[in-house]
């Protein structure tokens, strides 16, 4: 279970800062600039969020990862639309694309949070330590890439992939409740919250997704000011 | 006797700090994902989709980075320093050898193709991209629990990990921004790769000197070491050797590779090609050594009126095709004049955007009554060359030093978004074929939905639709009938209309194959034996396929739905080729515009329908 987790939430991470790099390629041009960037930053802020989530976070590894996708669903699904949003009001090139990269650096933390957390799970399970989990972590982005490239662009499109993404990383986010027998007593209802935020997001995702292409055609003429 | 402690052959001692740890681990982690940028940048240019392979690059070296770190096994107190020692030797192997090798892969692709075997051409090209690519992830995978077992070890107790963890993440992000901004703009991509490996190979050779300095053969080690090195300097040295060696191959090497052992023959015999680079793309001006064919000069006047203008010369923008020195009149004259005549009436404000060769103003200079032209390109070293590159310089006769033409460099997606100037009475849009995403957001619904903002309600936008054609037969006079508009027509079309203009007419330059003095000289020559049966059917065919050589497919927008009559009008300007009848030729048939628009099928910045083909696509000159 813990490996399905962790190959989805690699395989959206990395969706999500691809978009990001692609919307900040498309709306400024310079893809080389753009895509070497996301990926440098995209490194550093996991690396950053892997060390933010050591020490008392990964004690309490359930709630934090509850917290984490549910910030993740929203940080992500909507990234391209306040993006595109954030274009259209005619926001000077230098605050939209700081802007941007702090999405870009946001949604890296909260990546890097996951693996030590994902990690701690699969050990609380096994009752052993070992680095599988990272394997797989590693695998689901290189998946993420590939549909990106072939698929999520050319076929899906930036906005309808948005709500696609999150709808996967909410599902995550839900099924979570399996892993419930490892969270302390005094946080159960706190654990018990976050799903149930994380439920009404996924529903929210869906039907955005159902809706893509209206949606898309909406955001689209905010953008072209008609 | 003084028996001092052991020194290094650096005269420090053989323990490193924590300090030097972690700044290895920040030069490490840089050269290694400058290695993989550098990797996705070579197969772009020699692939089409820079989008997919730089996505893809990046995921495989991170899926081989995690295979890495498995293989690599558990640090061992002893053997940290000569391990570490071997993989970066390693690295800067295959990372100088990396363009090289692509560059063998892509030579290997062409010769594929004039055997008809692509396939095996593709696999072996992606091949070796893959495995390139992979083994870099690899190694770099192996270096992480090295370096973070050696600084725990350094730090004696205290856990750094994340310390050393942290200098490796920066080094990855000084490489992202290094990357674009200060290597790909101005070296070519072996010396980038020389370079990275020399950086490398000297994090080696430091290790060596520092730690293994005790251990047997480090005198060869080093000599070998020394020996790289050289071969280093020597390739930075002689790049534009190999850069000469890399183009003629791609230029040339489909028309002379006789069998595969020619992959690796330069080729002293075929004229330089004239290379600069511009931070936006690579401008190539080719000389074919082929004797001059003068076929066209049935046709055109052009070197019987003006004999100063070059022969056999081709422009390539990122190693693609622009235009044809012998031909390009084809192109420039149907392009500038059709859309005027056939509105009948000149413009007198015109914006162009893209054409940084100056042909198109060239053609658009020759109206009095255009008043100023304003051009709009993103790269300035394409028109500076336009300027001064003899070649380019005869062709367009100068049309940037016309003082009607002024140049404002900058992204024309960019330009129209932000003009609120006066609206234009024409804009051309003379833009490189779709190759990838970022030509793309220039034939997309919201580029054209600003260039339907900034265009007066009379005027017109004509472009170069790139991927457009006609399927047609000829009647008994030459006259192409029964039209079916083909190729990227549903893109173009469905993406205009969504755009706003009512008015989408394709056109195209088409010769006539009724032409006398063509059909004469063949009759002059020997009929080939093979066909001297068939009652001389084969100059026909021969004459329909020299004009499908020089079909060219382009679009006329307009604001309004009015019909206009469709009818010759003399402006009195000199063309060497365009007249009455082969303007009556260029218009088959108007296309029925009022199908419901297939959304499936517009091109959009937020989901690119173009370029249409293959994601598989590898460049090849020709």
């Amino acid at each position: 279970m813990i490996y399905v987790f962790t190959f989805i939430l690699a395989f959206c991470s990395i969706a999500y800062e691809l978009l990001l790099g692609q919307s900040l390629s498309a709306f400024l041009g310079n893809t080389v600039l753009r895509y070497s960037v996301t990926i440098g930053l995209y490194m550093l802020s996991m690396g950053v969020g892997c060390l933010m989530a050591e020490g008392r976070f990964v004690k309490r590894p359930v709630v934090t990862l509850l917290t984490v996708e549910v910030l993740l669903t929203v940080t992500g699904g909507f990234s391209v639309i306040s993006l595109l949003v954030l274009d259209s009001i005619g926001m000077p090139s230098l605050a939209f694309s700081t802007l941007a990269h702090s999405l870009i650096i946001i949604i890296g933390i909260f990546t890097g949070f996951e693996i030590p957390l994902l990690i701690q799970l699969k050990n609380i399970e096994t009752g052993q330590s070992e680095n599988s989990v990272l394997g797989i972590d590693y695998l689901g982005a290189f998946c993420g890439t590939v549909v990106f490239a072939f698929l999520f662009y050319p076929i899906v499109g930036l906005i309808p992939t948005a709500f696609f993404v999150a709808s996967l990383n909410a599902l995550v986010g839900v099924a979570l409740w399996t892993q419930l027998g490892k969270v302390q007593p005094q946080e159960k209802r706190l654990a018990g919250a976050l799903i149930g935020v994380q439920s009404v997001l996924l529903v929210i995702m869906v039907v955005c997704l159902a809706s893509g292409s209206d949606i898309n055609e909406l955001f689209l003429r905010y953008y072209l000011g008609t | 006797m003084n028996i001092s402690k052991p020194t290094s052959l650096l005269g420090v001692p053989p323990k490193a700090s924590l300090a030097s740890v972690c700044v290895l681990s920040f030069i490490l982690s840089g050269c290694s994902l400058l290695y993989e940028l550098l990797v996705a940048q070579t197969l772009s240019l020699m692939a089409g989709n820079m989008v997919v392979w730089y996505s893809v690059t990046i995921g495989t070296y991170l899926a081989a980075m995690g295979v890495g770190a498995i293989l690599c096994g558990p640090p061992t107190e002893s053997e940290d320093w000569s391990r570490l020692f071997r993989v970066e030797i390693l690295l800067s192997l295959v990372g100088a050898s990396a363009v090289i090798l692509l560059n063998f892969g892509h030579f290997f692709y062409l010769f594929q193709t004039t055997r008809n075997s692509l396939v095996l051409g593709s696999v072996v090209f992606f091949g070796i991209w893959f495995a390139i690519t992979f083994l870099i992830g690899i190694l770099t995978g192996t270096e992480l629990p090295l370096l973070i077992h050696l600084g725990n070890k350094a730090a004696a107790g205290t856990k750094v990990t994340n310390r050393v963890l942290g200098w490796d993440y920066i080094g990855a992000l000084a490489a992202g921004i290094t990357f674009p901004i200060y290597l790909v703009p101005f070296l070519d991509l072996h010396t980038i790769g020389f370079a990275i490996a020399a950086l490398n190979l000297l994090i080696a050779a430091y290790i060596l000197l520092r730690f293994l300095f005790q251990r047997p053969r480090t005198i060869l080690k080093l000599a070998g070491c020394g020996a790289f090195a050289a071969v280093l300097v020597l390739g930075c040295l002689s790049a534009r050797k190999i850069e000469q060696y890399a183009l003629k191959k791609y230029y040339y090497y489909q028309e002379a590779s006789f069998n595969l052992a020619s992959l690796i023959e330069p080729m002293p015999e075929l004229p330089d090609v004239f290379r600069e680079s511009s931070p936006y793309q690579k401008i190539d001006i080719v000389r074919d050594p082929d004797p001059y064919d003068d076929f066209i000069e049935h046709y055109s006047s052009k070197f019987f009126e003006d004999p100063r203008q070059p022969k056999n010369h081709f422009l390539f923008l990122n190693g693609d095709f622009q235009f044809a020195s012998n031909v390009e009149e084809v192109y420039h004259e149907w392009f500038a004049h059709v859309p005027i005549i056939m509105g009948g009436k000149v413009p007198e404000r015109v914006l162009v955007l893209g054409g940084g060769d100056g042909l198109i103003h060239r053609e658009l200079l020759k109206y009095k009554e255009i008043k100023s032209i304003v051009h709009v390109d993103i790269d300035q070293k394409l028109v500076d060359l336009a300027k001064t590159h003899p070649i380019l310089r005869t062709m367009n006769q100068g049309s940037f030093h016309n003082p009607r033409v002024r140049s404002i460099f900058m992204d024309g997606f960019q330009y129209l978004r932000n003009y609120a100037g006066k609206k234009y009475d024409a804009i051309y849009m003379d833009f490189p074929d779709v190759m990838d995403y970022n030509l793309s957001k220039l034939y997309s619904r919201e580029f054209y939905h600003f260039v339907r903002k900034r265009l007066a309600d009379d005027g017109f936008a004509a472009l170069d639709a790139s991927g457009l054609y006609v399927l047609f037969q000829r009647d008994g006079t030459g006259r192409p009938i029964q039209i079916k508009h083909s190729g990227t027509w549903p893109i173009h079309s469905n993406t205009m209309r969504l755009a706003g203009f009512k008015t989408v007419l394709p056109f195209y330059s088409i010769l006539e194959i009724d032409n006398r003095f063509a059909f004469d000289a063949l009759s002059a020559q020997d009929t080939p034996t093979d066909l001297a049966e068939d009652g001389g059917a084969w100059k026909d065919e021969f004459l329909s396929e020299f004009s499908a050589q020089n079909e060219h497919g382009f679009i006329m927008l307009r604001k309004d739905r009015k019909s206009r009559p469709f009818k010759y009008v003399d402006f009195d300007v000199h063309m060497y080729l365009l007249n009455e009848k082969r303007f009556q030729l260029s218009y088959p048939k108007p296309p029925q515009n009022s199908d419901p628009i297939d959304l499936s099928k517009v091109n959009s910045i937020l989901r690119p329908t173009l370029p249409n083909g293959g994601l598989w696509y590898i460049r090849s000159a020709w």
